[in-house]
């Protein structure tokens, strides 16, 4: 696999070996399946925007150039590289979730400080979703340093609680989506960097009954307190009480998750075609074109537009992986894993979310949903993984 | 969506699924290999190194180690990954391949509003084709019961509507059409107000105008009991349609339904089938595309074997014999009266007196009408007396009472009867006056007949009395149809009632023995008709018509033919039913006839009839009630020799049947032949 390689690398001047070279230097699953992919997502947000005002095709189509060449640009790089700036991505990370809450820049919408405005310039950015990457990158980092075996409860201790850091900041503003999206990724960054399964599963028990404290108490500070002051807002606990049962408020979170069922059933076999759906384009579906945008996609295309979906993410998640396998580098590995766990997440949540399987939280599906600050770190994601590839050996 | 399908699809997804995992595995398995042949291969192990590192260090055993470690996880982590997809996949499945049909219906149901368009009713017409009762359009004024908690918006609806505050606010509080139903606020608004309404949009929110179909009255009340009425459809019937299996049409609260007379009667045919209208709407509720119309289907027409210009005699000269008899000083507060065509059974006029507006109930009636049509002094204006009246028959059942006594061999047409005012037949101490104080002398039957003798009758119940038939006086009017339902085309008729022995016994079982018991009283008191005889104008009527066809008993019926929409042509066409015939022997028959046309030409009635053409026949009756004046009848027919027409009348406490009922009978024959009554003074009659 080595010495040929390499010739072909240094010498390559006629068109069979320079093309030999772009087969060595391009994984072609991964760009395949991100091509398609976007085109998938072209094709949904255009059928969007002829209903919904706030879809507008041309800014995500400009979300996706913009992150098309990021992606080059990234994949021209050696992410490995990173590896030792530990310390700077750390700040970037903090700087980025911090900067929403922020007086001036930070914008507040749909119920959280969760973006970013320069004032004069119309651009408005979600920095939370290039915090996702920065954080893989951090916790990669820091874990490759380990070289895939954590040997010590304090060194396990230490990683988890910079896992900490990000995932606190995020819930300030609160975005509860994107926090869980970073807990998971790091999480199992940390554990596939080899620690002791009993802290793991520790860790695990701690957190279930974390979770369940703040559950229990949030009633009671709620009536204390006020809502303002818990951890959980009114309507993140009316979210979860609906995903137990969907019939509780059909008007409110429950109306929302019921609209999106009917939209992901009514699709049926071939689905209802482009620009046809009666749930998105009727306004019963809410925004179908950002959390809900599976039920709209699966509304549209049906179940046969769904298979291409998840094969193509199929594609893509396991070429992640395999690329992964293939980097010979801990850290090449480790940013493989955190990329793949977040679109696989992402997905679950996305796609579990529309069809009742997931509570809801505005996690947008990868490429297909509206928003450039999602388009863009979700390509720049690809080029990390595809830098890797070509910087493999 | 075939199940085959389903199948296979699923078949190729997880062979796809399977073909991928296997791939991956493969690939894993040969790398795996290719390390272990190359312990050489070379690693980046140094995190904090920058650039390639091609030909670094040798990786030692145990960092090779770790990086295979690192594989196994990879692959596990794939195939939590691909276990993850799976899920989704199957997830997706079941819900747009298994369940998807039953969220295609409820998005069905989020996209589309269907409005259900009314169907106009069908007409109802008379035997000429004339409607008799039409449709018209009413500009109503609807609202939600919300417009109660705004005062300003009453207030406004009042004054443009010109209504009292309190009626606005009383119909709006009106939730007979259902909790949630939207309140009829007016009807028949005029169209500059309804203009007003529309333009003015933010002046009366949750106040909508509806353009309804409803019944239009032509001749105004005429013929309103025989016709009913219509109103929207109560709770009640609600429930009970959908109980029906059998009911061909499913109504929905505010349909307008008949409620009584033929527009109950005839509802199935009538009502039409509604139709409806889809639209595509938006969450909002907003329009946004037409899908399709289905057309109402209108109801059927019915034609009537009613004749318009009859109808209008038959009321006019009912009335003016209730105010003769107000003339007279009688207490006259109502009367009925209805044509019959003997040959066929069909009723050419039916008239009740007092009558109500139909149009009163257009849109619910209100409670202060409900009151006045419902209340003691207005003498249930609601009820058809011609079917639903019960009265004593009088000396109008003396033609049966004699078919009767010749039937049974009680008496022979020449069996000599003496009349002396009071008869003694049951004794001194149970004497009976003859209506004739002062006696008809020698009687027979025919001249009993013709002079109403109650002497002769109450002779031949004493001989029944003391017979082995001693109700053999029942049978016969039974057998004439008197005390049970004709069957006519209308709801609501009463059977009216033939006393007997076991009738009387259980009538009055809570009173002692004695007063039980089955008297000679009594069968003297039903064979002049009173007593506890009772019948109703109609079964008169449908007696005397069998007179004129050999005993065959014809049902009466109102409605003719129902009509296919858009052309005249029938799709029912209703036929004569013979539905029983009477014992009789041709020669008795003609005795009895012969004497009621006596009964016209040789007493005091000869000076209203005896100036026209066409003969007529025919007997009269004057009913005692209890603690009311007498009752006026009179049965007649026309012409004699072959009757078309069968007219019966009764005026409530109208005195004598020769007083006010035989000449108004007399003026409506005139009107059919054109031969006017001559104006002649209308003198107190006596004969019964």
């Amino acid at each position: 696999m080595s010495a040929k390689k390499f010739e072909s690398h240094s010498t390559g001047s006629n068109f069979l070996e320079t093309s030999q070279s772009i087969f060595k230097q391009i994984n072609f699953p991964l760009a395949f399946a991100t091509v398609a992919l976007l085109v998938l997502g072209g094709v949904t947000m255009y059928s969007a925007s002829l209903t919904i005002s706030d879809a507008s095709f041309i800014k995500q189509l400009f979300g996706m150039v913009l992150g098309l060449i990021a992606a080059a640009l990234i994949m021209n790089v050696d992410v490995k590289k990173a590896s030792s700036f530990t310390h700077a991505l750390l700040i970037i990370d903090i700087i980025l979730l911090i900067s929403p809450l922020l007086p001036v820049i930070g914008v507040y919408s749909k119920g959280i400080n969760g973006w970013v405005q320069i004032p004069g310039i119309g651009l408005r950015f979600q920095p939370a979703e290039l915090a996702k990457l920065v954080t893989i990158l951090l916790m990669a980092s820091l874990v490759s340093q380990y070289n895939g075996k954590i040997t010590s409860l304090k060194d396990y201790i230490k990683l988890c609680a910079i896992l900490g850091v990000p995932f606190i900041l995020i819930l300030l503003q609160p975005d509860l989506g994107t926090g869980l999206i970073l807990l998971v990724v790091g999480a199992v960054i940390i554990i596939m960097g080899g620690p002791k399964r009993k802290w793991v599963l520790i860790t695990i028990a701690l957190v279930v009954g974390l979770v369940a404290i703040v559950l229990i108490t949030d009633p009671i500070i709620d009536a204390t307190l006020g809502d303002s002051k818990s951890l959980l807002k009114e309507y993140q606990m009316n979210r979860l009480l609906v995903f137990v049962d969907p019939t509780l408020d059909p008007s409110g979170s429950g109306y929302n998750l019921q609209q999106s069922k009917i939209a992901v059933g009514s699709g049926g076999l071939f689905g209802k075609g482009i620009g046809q759906a009666s749930q998105a384009g009727g306004g019963f579906l809410p925004e179908a074109h950002t959390d809900f945008v599976f039920a709209l996609f699966a509304e549209e295309f049906g179940f046969v537009g769904v298979i291409v979906l998840l094969a193509l993410f199929f594609v893509l998640i396991i070429t992640t992986l395999y690329i992964g396998f293939v980097s010979r580098s801990m850290f090449g590995a480790l940013t493989c894993v955190g990329i793949a766990v977040m679109w696989t997440f992402q997905l679950l949540q996305n796609m579990g979310m529309c069809m009742g399987i997931m509570p809801i939280t505005g996690i947008p599906l990868p490429f297909i949903s509206y928003g450039s600050s999602s388009m863009l770190a979700q390509l720049m994601a690809v080029g990390i993984v595809g830098s890797i590839y070509k910087h493999r050996s | 969506m075939s199940s085959l399908l389903q199948t296979v699809l699923v078949i190729v997804g997880l062979v796809v699924a399977l073909v991928i995992l296997a791939a991956g595995l493969i690939v894993y398995a040969k790398k795996s290999q290719a390390h272990k042949k190359a312990p050489g291969t070379k690693y980046k192990t140094d995190p904090n190194s920058t650039g390639p590192q091609i030909n670094a260090q040798k990786i030692t055993e145990e960092e090779g180690s770790r990086m295979v470690a690192m594989r196994t996880r990879l692959v596990a982590l794939g195939a939590v990954v691909s276990g993850i997809i799976s899920v989704l996949f199957f997830k997706t499945w079941s819900m747009q391949l298994v369940q998807s049909s039953e969220y295609v219906s409820l998005a069905e149901d989020n996209r589309t509003r269907v409005i259900p368009t009314k169907a106009p009713r069908g007409h109802i017409l008379d035997r000429n084709g004339q409607v008799i009762v039409g449709n018209r359009a009413s500009m109503v004024v609807m609202a939600q019961k919300d417009v109660l908690k705004d005062e300003l918006i009453i207030k406004r609806l009042a004054n443009v509507l010109g209504m009292p505050y309190a009626a606005v606010r009383r119909n709006i509080r009106d939730e007979s059409q259902g909790a949630a139903a939207p309140r009829m606020v007016a009807m028949d608004v005029p169209m500059q107000t309804v203009s007003y309404i529309a333009e003015h949009p933010s002046q009366f929110p949750h106040i909508t105008i509806e353009s309804r179909s409803v019944r239009a009255y032509p001749h105004a009340s005429m013929a309103a009991h025989l016709l009913g009425y219509t109103g929207p459809i109560s709770q009640e019937d609600l429930e009970r349609n959908k109980q029906n299996p059998d009911a061909s049409i499913t109504y929905q609260m505010g349909d307008v339904i008949g409620k009584t007379g033929l527009e109950a009667q005839y509802e199935s045919v009538l009502q039409g089938i509604p139709g409806s209208q889809t639209l595509q709407v938006d969450a909002h509720g907003r329009v946004t595309k037409f899908l399709e119309e289905v057309a109402p289907i209108p109801g059927s027409d019915i034609q009537l074997s009613i004749d318009i210009d009859i109808q209008k005699a038959t009321e006019k000269y009912l009335l003016e014999a209730i105010k003769i008899a107000k003339d007279i000083g009688r207490n006259a507060t109502g009367g009925a009266c209805v044509v019959l065509d003997p040959k066929d059974g069909s009723v050419i006029a039916m008239a009740s007196y007092p009558t109500f507006d139909p149009t009163a109930f257009i849109g619910g009636i209100g409670a202060e009408t409900w009151e006045d049509l419902t209340s003691d002094e207005s003498h249930n204006p609601l009820t058809n007396r011609v079917i639903a009246g019960l009265y004593p028959a009088a000396s109008t059942i003396k033609a049966f009472s004699a078919i009767s006594a010749l039937e049974y061999g009680i008496a022979t047409p020449e069996t000599g009867y003496n009349c002396a005012g009071k008869w003694k037949g049951f004794g001194e101490a149970w004497f009976k006056w003859c209506w004739l104080h002062s006696g008809h002398g020698g009687q027979n039957i025919r001249t009993g007949i013709i002079n109403s003798c109650d002497s002769v009758f109450y002779s031949i119940a004493k001989d029944f009395w003391n017979s082995n038939e001693p109700e053999g006086l029942q049978h016969t009017f039974r057998d004439w149809g008197l005390g049970s339902k004709t069957g006519i085309d209308l709801p609501g008729e009463q059977a009216g009632r033939i006393p007997d022995a076991e009738w009387k016994a259980e009538y009055f079982k809570n009173y002692p023995p004695e007063d039980r018991q089955w008297r000679a009283g009594d069968t003297t008191n039903i064979v002049i008709g009173q007593g506890d005889v009772l019948v109703t104008p109609l079964q008169m009527a449908h007696a005397f018509c069998a007179l004129n066809n050999n005993g065959k008993l014809i049902k009466p019926r109102l409605l003719s033919k129902v009509l296919a929409q858009g052309d005249n042509k029938p799709l029912i066409e209703t036929s004569p039913e013979v539905t029983h015939q009477a014992t009789v022997e041709p020669q008795f028959l003609e005795l009895v006839l012969e004497a009621q046309r006596g009964v016209i030409s040789n007493t005091t009635l000869s000076r209203y009839y005896e100036n026209m053409e066409h003969k007529v026949a025919g007997k009269t009756g004057t009913a005692e009630v209890a603690s009311k004046g007498d009752y006026a009848w009179f049965v007649g027919y026309a012409p004699y020799e072959s009757p078309d027409y069968c007219i019966a009348m009764i005026v409530e406490q109208g005195g004598g049947g020769g007083t006010s009922a035989a000449p108004a009978v007399r003026k409506i024959f005139g009107h059919i032949y054109d031969e006017p009554m001559p104006e002649i003074s209308i003198k107190v009659d006596n004969t019964r």
